[in-house]
């Protein structure tokens, strides 16, 4: 019986996803700075794949790939937008226990909120991709003004005992913000606290919550930091999914998809 | 989540998850509001009778009770002077001013209105339908002027809840058509009311409450003009808190406790008690409505060194200036005096006939020795942006300088007010 | 000046962009209404009456002798001329109205008149706006549809009439203002039929845009007979040519905010990514169609009740969630539009729950963000291929 290897590729602004699938289960995937040539990385890791893996180049049966740069990559064979990508993702990336409800995708420069018939089709969708308010981007300046790094920010935040108000949710006012609560003695992990609240707060305005029915899901890179699982979970009253491979939904969605056009 | 409308119990032995929602909700609007009742007890100056009114907004915004003096009160929830009260009252049902809401900005509730709107309209739709203010819980029935396209959302949210009346504004007011339409409408508001409460309007009832309401109108322009006095004899954020008890408390009551502060303020006029006898730059605030528990532009002039003589927002002086004029002394006649009164001389800015509203500021400006203007409006009110516009551009020659202060009502941008009204008011010193 | 330099240019793309994806003989006339911006200059010294809202019959305009002139915006270079003041909350379509009214070519004075409903806050801005240079007669619209709102409209319509025969020094006579409203009944049954025959069909040789332009510029149009001829002729070509597969069955709504000319940038969009769109909810086509019923006799009731029906944006909503021949909606929202925004957020749900997919497209007049209106409308489309397997 012959082998059957789907890939995706999530070709974001930041970072490059691939996601390697065979009969509905992740084999592998890897990720990397997107560069300037983004078809050029993909090709690259595509190789790495194969060769890692021991599989042939002709068991991958079909690549599609989304996300910024999704037209450009040569390698692929089609393309599906990050949308559809995140919801057919969302069916295989998600946790046991998960009623399809809400799925928030917080990327490094856009965030997404999909809403999901209980087949996992999409049912309607919102996106932020105008303002840094509510993305990664935010968080990672405001690291860097706090001398850590986005994986330590969300630990530490998790020791605060009294966050602080912060007020702007804008990205650039954020920063000004901070140095004058440094100033004033705030502790580190109080801002870290605070900022985390702003970020869910200002995705959480993004969400329309009539007639809401299932779980939500995080995925994305921010989905890694355990500290904006928590403030989703103290600012909704209610348990948050995380997706079990975050920052890979796009590219696991779009091998799917790729598995069901084969399929056809 | 479900929109839960009881008052919460305090002995229930489970908690369900929208019952701790609704505690951490009421826990931190009655936090916001006791940080600003310490900020205004801390302030020196205030008269004895002061007292009265600061516990009525104690009442409603710590305590959560209904401000209430006898069983069986029939409440109206109402907004600006657009609706004249004394129609509410002959009517048999006492007034509650919608305007009075803190905001929390919980999306869960704000949900329908879109995130550009007037935070004003927010604040309030949430406040219905969260229903854990008492005073607005106890009401049967809102009446919503149509002034503005928010106001309109504000009517279809808001008829969800409770029944709503929409009325319609004529803002061609000073033609006679328009007022009669107007005075069609305020017969139906009161067919509809007295439907609620079984009472009757009759002429006897309404003549009653007219002269009521001008002998309160009366007082409270000795209460402006010992505001203005040369000297300062009372703080104008203590003379916020005076006015907006008004937006809770019963019309009759309220006004026994004015006199008497009236009284004690002239007293002190006479024995020249006043609260410094510096020069200060004297300043008139205008603009959208400022209401408790957002208080921080008064706090934040008086803090900066300057003296807010009138107060010509919604809740304040500008609410309760004009009389009613009758012309005929019969049902119809009352009617009509007070529509006239409650639109053709009223200097909302949604409005298009500004010419109101500039000549009224000119007269304050001459009668009151206005030294600056600052101008509070809101993000996402149209209309207000504009008829700051209007006003820079006919009040050149005045030589009274305007400063617009945007801002929104929960945020906490306290910093970045107290530079500009600080400077602002640096500029007054200079000047003089 | 340089910026009205830029206006003509955004215009003639458009028009340019149209004439290539409408190839049909007929169009031609359409096109020509809107050449070298006709439709706002000044003709053979009639008094130009304008407006920029439906709810004033423009039948008691014509009925005067005077020139309707109707400026509805859409255009993004008008709403950067340099004299537009209005706060940056307002919507780009009133800024747009401004612009125009204040630029060098329209030539707005005191021989002109501006009818100005107060049904919306950017309207009365306008007013405070070109007081001073030109007459202004302001009238109040209720916002209900009950006998007492019907006779309030009737005697504004009436007094708005009466000031402006004064203002322009006419009389308005009974069987002139009959023969208008005829006229504008046989506009609306020809129009019908063109419509019915776009949304019925498959494939049409008259594209999307072509269509809402046809519908735009009975607005335009100074010769409602001769617009109406045009419409019969087009629709008689269309039967020719057409391919005729009857009742598409994967077609999608639009909705919301209506679009107008120059500014097709959604219109043109759609059609790139092939995603039929047959029924567009418009306000223009629904104040045309509504006088199909019209009967021959003048009756002011009955007018007062089409137009009010019209202006409840509750009905609106109705209309959309009732009709279901369509397989999604695409709610266009111009920034700053509140009412449609909050329909939107009303409907939304209602429409999800009947399966319907419902995409809201929120945009500015600017060209700039027009990637990001392409990913969402690729998505959708994505969805609706999904739901359609």
């Amino acid at each position: 019986m012959e082998n059957k290897y789907f890939a995706g590729i999530d070709a974001g602004s930041t970072y490059l996803k691939v996601a390697l699938i065979k009969d509905n289960e992740v084999i592998a995937t890897k990720l990397g700075n997107s560069g300037i040539n983004n078809s050029k990385t993909a090709e690259e890791f595509i190789n790495q794949l194969i060769q890692e893996n021991n599989i042939k180049r002709d068991e991958i049966k079909l690549i599609f790939a989304t996300g910024y740069s999704r037209k450009i990559i040569n390698i692929a064979d089609g393309d599906v937008s990050e949308i559809t990508a995140h919801a057919f993702g969302a069916k295989i990336n998600a946790p046991k226990g998960f009623q399809p409800g809400i799925l928030i995708d917080i990327g490094g420069q856009d965030s997404k909120i999909i809403y999901l018939n209980s087949n996992y089709s999409v049912k309607n969708f919102t996106m932020n991709d105008k303002c840094a308010a509510g993305t990664g981007k935010f968080l990672e300046t405001c690291a860097q003004i706090l001398e850590t790094s986005i994986d330590e920010i969300g630990p530490l935040s998790l020791e605060s005992k009294e966050p602080c108000n912060i007020n702007s949710t804008c990205a650039v006012f954020a920063q000004s913000e901070i140095i004058s609560l440094i100033a004033r003695r705030y502790d580190r992990k109080d801002i870290l606290a605070g900022l985390h609240i702003s970020l869910v707060n200002r995705i959480i305005k993004m969400i329309r919550f009539d007639d809401f029915s299932g779980n939500i899901m995080l995925s994305g890179g921010g989905a890694l930091n355990i500290a904006i699982k928590n403030t989703f979970e103290n600012e909704l009253l209610m348990d948050v999914f995380v997706a079990n491979h975050p920052q890979f939904n796009g590219a696991i969605g779009a091998a799917y998809f790729a598995q069901t056009q084969f399929n056809k | 989540m479900e929109k839960n409308k009881k008052v919460l119990d305090p002995i229930t032995k489970e908690k369900s998850r929208e019952d701790i929602f609704l505690d951490r909700y009421l826990n931190k609007s009655r936090k916001i509001a006791s940080r600003y009742f310490q900020e205004l007890d801390s302030l020196p100056g205030a008269p004895k009778e002061y007292e009265y009114f600061v516990n009525i907004l104690k009442k409603v915004f710590i305590e959560n009770q209904l401000i209430s003096y006898k069983g069986n009160e029939k409440f109206v929830a109402s907004f600006c002077t657009m609706i004249p009260p004394e129609i509410i009252r002959a009517a048999g049902a006492r007034p509650i001013m919608m305007c009075s809401s803190s905001y929390i900005g919980s999306s869960a509730f704000t949900d329908g209105i879109p995130s550009s709107f007037c935070p004003h309209i927010k604040a309030i739709s949430e406040n219905a339908k969260i229903g854990l203010n008492n005073n607005i819980n106890n009401c049967d029935m809102f009446i919503v002027p149509l002034s503005c396209d928010c106001k309109k959302i504000l009517a279809e949210e808001l008829s969800s809840i409770k029944p709503t009346i929409k009325l319609n504004i004529p803002f061609n007011r000073f033609n006679d058509d328009g007022m009669d339409f107007y005075v069609k409408e305020l017969k139906n508001i009161a067919t509809q009311i007295s439907n609620l409460t079984g009472k009757q309007i009759t002429r006897e009832s309404l003549a009653k409450e007219i002269k009521l309401y001008s002998e309160v109108q009366k007082e409270i322009e000795i209460f402006n003009e010992l505001k203005a006095n040369v000297n300062p004899l009372i703080r104008g954020t203590h003379a916020t808190i005076v006015m907006n008890a008004l937006a809770y408390d019963d019309l009759f009551n309220w006004s026994i406790h004015l006199k008497k502060l009236n009284e004690q303020l002239i007293s002190n006029k006479e024995k020249e008690i006043y609260l410094t006898k510096k020069k200060m730059p004297r300043i008139l605030l205008l603009g959208s409505s400022l209401s408790f528990p957002n208080i921080k532009v008064p706090l934040i002039i008086e803090q900066e060194g300057g003296i807010i003589v009138s107060n010509q927002t919604c809740l304040s002086d500008k609410s309760y200036d004009n009389y009613a004029s009758i012309s005929h002394d019969s049902l119809d006649g009352y009617f009509r005096g007070l529509a006239n009164r409650s639109v053709r001389p009223c200097v909302c800015s949604v409005f298009p006939n500004t010419e109101v509203t500039i000549n009224k500021t000119k007269e304050i400006i001459r009668e009151k020795q206005i030294d600056g203007i600052i101008y509070l409006s809101y993000q996402g009110c149209i209309t207000s942006s504009v008829e700051y516009e209007i006003l820079t551009r006919s009040l050149k020659n005045e030589d009274v300088p305007i400063l617009k202060v945007e801002t929104d009502l929960y945020a906490e941008d306290i910093e970045l007010l107290k530079v500009r009204i600080g400077a602002f008011i640096e500029i007054l010193n200079f000047k003089k | 000046m340089k910026s009205e330099n830029i206006f003509d240019l955004e215009y003639q793309e458009t028009l340019q962009i149209l004439r290539q994806k409408n190839k049909l003989k007929e169009f031609e006339y359409f096109l020509n209404l809107s050449k070298n911006k006709s439709m706002y200059l000044k003709h053979n010294k009639k008094p130009r009456v304008i407006m920029f809202s439906h709810s004033f019959p423009d039948e008691i305009v014509r009925a005067l002798d005077a020139d309707p002139c109707y400026v509805f915006g859409g255009s993004f270079s008008s709403s950067q001329f340099e004299n537009v003041f209005l706060p940056k909350d307002s919507n780009d379509q009133a800024k747009s109205i401004l612009g125009i009214l204040k630029s060098n070519f329209f030539n707005l004075d005191k021989n002109d008149v501006v009818l100005i409903p107060y049904s919306n806050d950017n309207y009365k801005l306008i007013e405070s706006s070109i007081k001073n240079i030109t007459n202004v007669i302001g009238y109040d619209i209720p916002t209900g549809n009950n006998d007492l709102d019907k006779k309030r409209y009737i005697i504004e319509i009436k007094r708005v009439t009466h000031e402006l025969s004064k203002i322009i020094k006419k009389h308005i006579y009974h069987c002139k203002l009959k023969k208008e409203f005829i006229k504008s009944k046989d506009a609306a049954l020809a129009f019908n039929d063109l419509e019915d025959l776009y949304n019925n069909n498959q494939s049409s040789a008259l594209s999307l845009s072509g269509y809402v332009f046809v519908m735009n510029t009975y607005y335009m149009s100074k010769n409602k007979k001769d617009w109406t001829n045009h419409v019969i002729k087009l629709t008689n070509e269309l039967k020719i040519i057409q391919k005729t597969v009857e009742n598409p069955k994967d077609f999608v709504a639009l909705a919301g905010s209506p679009i107008y000319p120059p500014n097709y940038k959604i219109l043109f969009e759609l059609e790139e990514l092939n995603i039929n769109v047959k029924k567009v909810f418009h306000k223009d086509n629904e104040y045309i169609l509504m006088f199909k019923q019209y009967s021959d006799s003048i009756n002011f009731n009955k007018l007062a009740e089409l137009y009010l029906s019209h202006n409840m944006e509750e009905n609106s909503i109705e209309k959309l969630s009732n009709n279901n021949n369509f397989k999604g909606i695409i709610f266009h929202i111009v920034k700053g539009e509140s009412q449609f925004a909050y329909n939107y957020n009303k409907i939304a749900n209602k429409l999800n729950n009947l399966g319907l997919p419902v995409i809201k497209i929120e945009t500015v007049y600017d060209y700039e963000d027009i990637e990001q209106i392409r990913l969402r409308l690729e998505a959708f489309s994505e969805m609706l291929r999904e739901k359609l397997e």
